[in-house]
């Protein structure tokens, strides 16, 4: 009996510390959010409605109460990811840099820790508390999205940043387009790797959609185009360095020749480089991924990764504040956009590490 | 009769080897790379830091409690010490360093569970929580870069041949084989996982015993995240997430009960290689990646089966012959 | 009176020994057929293949004049035979009405059907005239409570044969009455009973027939009344115990162990006593007169509030049994399993690991560590292959005998025996007897002795000491330890 306890406990505690550590957080939370939906979804089609008919009203309010009371400032609700994520923490920094030029707004901050039940709980929070403008950096947008539209009709303006807008229709949205992402570096990529060249390619967590949408963007911009790349294996290594690190080992071992590392993000890339190092086997060989981050662009610098792609979380958060300006005055109602990727390579690296040295990145 | 009960015994004894020895077989047979030198030294690189934290999860679930905390603590102690390096360039102030931030979470880990009796699954689940946020805290979710020397924990060959990532395995294995073996302090442990309220009545003072038992295991905990940080040659506080579920994972196949009482430090290592010798060869024969967590999953499934049974089958031998 | 139950030339082996041998028994209807032999004579064996958990090489078992053969329990079950094992089980944190049922939960589609289950379980209180509340936690009854109720399960899912394995080894002496009211009622019920016990004034109570196994064999069987305890004892041993209490005087020495009006509020008030060296003294009183609780205190397992202990005339600062052993003081728990033991450890730990406390350093000298542990193995002959096994594989009583090895290994001055002879067979308990009487002798240990057998009291000790509700009632000597006097200060009359 006790055994059979301790080890039903044993199974318990394995899959209760893969939950609670595993970086994929999905499945636990979406069956609640369902619930969820499911209970608001008749009332969200009734209020949608009324909503748009008495919208122009309500917004015309607002804009005589704001022009009432010039001190009046604007609250505006953060909810990043996982501010102990790097890119998030970047672009909650330039988020915060940008609030600063805007006298009549002001920006909170609550994190989500990467934890989707919290960022919702933030969500309805703000909404409740009566913030004038929510930027949601989402966990899991088209989980997200009906809740978003719904309060969005209710008269919260939305702003889902950094990821698809999962299909909302009402909410703004400014995102970069992972195939372009994968497609600038491939370009790159397409240009260095020799004839018949080999490469390995390193996956992100199964199943995500940056990661697939960075395949993509090689699959079109690469190995389509050069139809003589043999690829040796793909393997997921779910976005961590130390996992990039042990693959490209045994890869060394198994293959002869390896010509690149293709990778979904910078750290996996980096793992392989280091690797590589090891078994000096590195001067060969290009390395490729994306993200764009302090590490990525030194490692530029020092000869090691090849290229990258960066997703500007400067302009992120110019774009973003444009946008929510002109919501708040009224302007429009809302606008999804895009931001360009951008290549870093050995050309314009100095460029990119005085960026990070001014974001604190690089100290 | 006899002697065929001595031979299932030594079978049994070594169930795990004998797995491991299977495996290596097997593996050699189907990889011809696999048996190469540079192969092997990559096997036990690649299970380096995963199998010192096995060897503090071992020694903390003999003695019938778990620890989760370690995987986050080798991220927090290692990045920390990697953060002092930068700012001092002392190796061996940034190694002590990280040493006493492992033995400091141990300390307050052995305080809630031996001293105020909570149950070491919630402490060390809230510990998790409390070291990533700890290291966050001060790098604002940031990496570090540029680490310099301190990559020599990771990286470094020693005498030009043993990388410096196998000489700690090897002396955390003998740290914890003569700990566990030789020390009057690893019967106890063993005693108090095995029966605390029997220790207690055979005059062991079951309270230190186990608060030293998280510091040690903070220190490991500690040492190898900074192994971790140096074979990343970054510092990077998330990357020790998750190594906790491998150290269980590794310290179970390697013979260690649930219940407390049972396991060794050989066992664990054996344990730890069964798994690093699992991923290698899939990866060298280009296994596709979903199929390899499902062979994986089943394969750790089997190993703890076959050693499991052969237990049972010792113990119903004796008893019956009693 | 017809043969409820006929077993036939009953054999089981295992590898490397032959369990069973040729056993016979036959149970009459409405009787108590008691089996008795040492541990390992294979009475769980034949327990065992009775319920269908073992299988026997040979031989037939015979159910109302039909041969039939049990695969599993649950067939032995349905053919309405029940046991009540010596170690019960239940789930400690349901309620009574659900421990009872467990099997059979009244339920509609996999949902349970309560009230039906709370009808069901007090139409059979009022059919038993029992007392219980149905929603009670099984955990807060006592051990003889919960007895009851297993009894009282097999009763009421039609059980005819009803085996219960050492029924008393853990219940008081009021309770023991009580069981044997209902073995009585049961018997007039048309119940047969195969009783397992050591106990030979149960025995010569309440059963009728008797046989006894020794290596497998059944030796004799036949009706209680042809036997004495020594012709039983006898035919369990094979040999013939002459004097069972080996007690000498020796020569009165110093005082070693002295407490001095020690209480605990609630469990015991001002209790004094000295024991000198080579002396045995004994501790007489009820379950729950607080003895043991005074053993743990002087051991320090509990605390005490106020009061205090000298050793050798120096005052003993006692908080833990880590300083109590520092201070020359040990104590042979009641309970083994829980207090003793450590079950997935092998013999030479489970001896040794008590003297690593008083030895210096930090590591074990491994071969010191074995010679001393197979010189006091040896010494104390404990009937195992070798100190490697692991203790749990060991009878109860050799693995006792490893608890002793255990405290011999420290050298107390003062050694507390709590219930040393539960549980275990006649002939371990004869060398338990003469190890303590060789401490005393040679060794000069103070020892304290508690134990709820009066003739082993009587026989072992200079004098006893008899509690009663957390007092020392009195304190008899020579030959005013009868068992008279002692029940009667026990009982608190008179004194």
């Amino acid at each position: 009996m006790k055994k059979l306890v301790s080890i039903l406990l044993v199974l318990v505690l394995l899959v209760g510390t893969v939950v609670s550590c595993g970086k994929d957080k999905s499945t636990d939370k979406s069956s609640k959010e369902e619930a969820k939906e499911e209970v608001k979804e008749e009332a969200k089609e009734e209020a949608k409605e009324e909503v748009k008919e008495e919208a122009p009203e309500e917004k015309e309010k607002a804009e005589e109460e704001s022009d009432a009371s010039d001190d009046k400032k604007y609250k505006i609700a953060l909810l990043p990811t996982d501010m102990a994520a790097t890119f998030a923490a970047w672009l909650a920094q330039e988020l915060e840099k940008e609030v600063e030029k805007y006298p009549n707004m002001e920006m909170t901050i609550l994190d989500s820790k990467n934890v989707l039940s919290t960022q919702l709980a933030n969500l309805e929070n703000c909404v409740a508390q009566g913030y004038d403008y929510i930027i949601l950096h989402p966990l899991e947008p088209d989980a997200e999205a009906e809740i978003v539209d719904q309060y969005v009709s209710e008269g919260t303006p939305i702003m889902m940043i950094n990821q698809s807008d999962g299909g909302s229709e009402l909410c703004s949205n400014v995102d970069a387009d992972p195939i372009e992402q994968g497609a600038i570096v491939a370009e790159v990529a397409a240009e260095k790797i020799p004839e018949n060249g080999k490469v390995v390619i390193l996956m992100g967590p199964s199943g995500n959609s940056h990661s697939i949408g960075r395949r993509e963007g090689f699959q079109q911009y690469l190995f389509d185009v050069r139809p003589d790349i043999e690829i040796l294996d793909e393997q997921l290594a779910d976005w961590e360095k130390s996992k990039g690190m042990n693959y490209m080992e045994d890869w060394m071992q198994a293959y002869p020749q390896i010509d690149a590392v293709i990778s979904m993000n910078d750290a996996m890339a980096l793992g392989a480089l280091e690797a590589a190092k090891a078994a000096g086997k590195d001067e060969n060989m290009t390395f490729y991924g994306v993200d764009g981050l302090a590490d990525a662009v030194l490692s530029i610098k020092d000869g090691g990764l090849t290229a990258t792609c960066v997703q500007n979380a400067r302009k992120f958060a110019e774009i973003g504040f444009e946008i929510i300006d002109k919501v708040l005055k009224g302007e429009i109602e809302f606008e999804k956009t895009l931001i360009p990727g951008e290549l870093i390579d050995s050309n314009n690296v100095d460029e990119w590490i005085e960026i990070h040295k001014e974001n604190g990145q690089i100290k | 009769m006899k002697q065929q009960i001595k031979i299932k015994g030594t079978l049994q004894k070594y169930s795990t080897i004998i797995i491991l020895l299977a495996m290596i077989m097997l593996s050699a047979i189907l990889s011809s790379t696999f048996l190469t030198t540079t192969n092997i030294m990559n096997v036990l690189k690649q299970v380096s830091v995963v199998t010192i934290l096995s060897f503090a999860q071992c020694m903390i679930i003999i003695t019938g409690e778990i620890d989760l905390s370690l995987g986050t603590v080798a991220g927090m102690a290692g990045s920390y010490a990697v953060i002092l390096y930068v700012a001092t360039g002392s190796l061996v102030l940034s190694f002590g360093f990280g040493m006493i931030l492992g033995a400091l979470v141990g300390l307050i880990n052995g305080l809630f569970i031996a001293y105020f009796k909570l149950p070491s699954f919630i402490v060390t689940l809230a510990m998790q929580s409390i070291t990533f946020g700890a290291i966050t805290l001060y790098t604002k979710g940031n990496n570090i870069y540029r680490i310099g020397d301190f990559k020599i924990f990771g990286q470094k060959e020693l005498f030009g041949f043993l990388p410096i990532t196998i000489f700690f395995i090897i002396l955390m294995c003998i740290i914890m084989i003569i700990l566990l073996r030789y020390t009057k302090f690893g019967r106890y442990l063993y005693a108090v996982g095995s029966n605390s309220e029997s220790a207690v009545a055979a005059g062991i003072q079951v309270t230190k015993v186990k608060w030293v038992a998280f510091i040690i295991s903070g220190i490991f905990a500690a040492i190898g995240g900074m192994v971790l940080m140096g074979r990343l040659n970054a510092g990077i506080p998330s990357e020790g997430q998750g190594y906790e579920t491998d150290a269980i994972m590794a310290t179970v196949v390697g013979g260690t009960s649930f219940s407390g009482g049972v396991g060794t430090a050989t066992g664990t290592l054996v344990g730890s290689l069964i798994i690093g010798v699992l991923n290698n060869i899939m990866n060298l024969l280009g296994v596709e990646a979903y199929t390899q967590r499902i062979i994986k999953g089943f394969l750790i499934i089997i190993a703890v089966l076959f050693d499991v049974r052969s237990k049972q089958k010792k113990s119903t031998i004796k008893i019956m012959s009693k | 009176m017809e043969e409820k139950l006929k077993l036939v030339g009953i054999s089981k082996s295992f590898p490397g020994v032959k369990a069973l041998d040729n056993v016979d028994i036959t149970l009459r209807k409405g009787t108590v057929h008691a089996i008795v032999g040492e541990n390992g004579a294979g009475k769980s064996t034949l327990m065992k293949i009775i319920s269908g958990l073992y299988r026997m090489d040979s031989g037939h078992i015979y159910l109302d004049g039909k041969e039939v053969t049990f695969s599993s329990p649950q067939e032995s079950s349905h053919a309405g035979i029940a046991m009540i094992y010596q170690e019960l089980n239940y789930f400690p944190d349901l309620s009574i009405e659900e421990n009872l049922f467990m099997n059979r939960l009244p339920s509609s589609f996999g949902f349970m059907k309560w009230r039906e289950l709370r009808k069901k379980c007090l139409e059979l209180f009022e059919d038993k005239n029992i007392n219980y509340h149905p929603e009670n936690k099984v955990k807060d009854l006592s051990i003889s409570d919960i007895q009851m109720l297993e009894i009282l399960k097999a009763v009421a899912f039609n059980a005819e044969i009803i085996i219960m394995d050492e029924p008393t080894s853990s219940i008081s002496n009021e309770d023991v009455e009580h069981l044997f009211n209902t073995i009585e009622n049961l018997k007039k019920e048309g119940i047969s009973i195969l009783y397992i016990s050591h106990k030979m004034d149960e025995i010569f109570k309440i059963a009728d027939d008797i046989t006894v196994l020794r290596d497998g064999k059944s030796v004799v069987t036949g009706l209680v009344s042809e036997f004495n305890s020594d012709s039983i004892i006898t035919h369990m041993v094979g040999r013939s115990i002459e004097n069972i209490y080996p007690k000498k005087k020796v020569a009165k020495q110093n005082i070693v162990l002295s407490v001095q009006n020690l209480s605990r509020s609630g469990i015991f008030e001002n209790i004094s006593f000295d024991v000198k060296a080579g002396e045995i003294v004994g501790f007489a009183g009820l379950i729950g007169a607080g003895r043991t609780e005074v053993a743990r205190a002087v051991f320090g397992l509990d605390h005490y509030d106020s009061g205090s202990i000298f050793v050798e005339g120096n005052k003993a600062k006692i908080t833990s049994p880590s300083s109590a052993i520092k201070n020359g003081i040990i104590l042979l728990t009641e309970d083994r399993k829980r207090e003793g033991i450590f079950s997935v450890r092998n013999v030479l730990e489970n001896i040794s690991i008590s003297s690593l406390r008083v030895k210096k350093g930090a590591f074990i000298n491994l071969k010191q560590e074995r010679n001393e542990v197979i010189d006091i193995f040896n010494k104390l002959q404990v009937r195992a292959p070798s100190v490697d096994v692991n203790i749990s594989t060991l009878s109860g009583g050799n693995q006792q005998k490893v608890i002793l090895c255990r405290w011999l290994l420290v050298n107390a001055k003062v050694m507390i025996f709590d219930e040393p002879t539960r549980g275990i067979d006649v002939g371990a308990k004869f060398e338990i007897y003469n190890i303590m009487q060789k401490l005393a002798e040679m060794n000069k240990v103070a020892i304290v002795m508690i134990s709820s057998e009066l003739p082993e009291l009587i026989g072992m000790c200079d004098k006893i000491y008899v509690m009663n509700r957390g007092n020392i009632a009195g304190c008899v000597e020579g030959n005013n330890m009868t068992q008279e006097n002692i029940m009667r200060m026990a009982a608190g009359v008179g004194g």
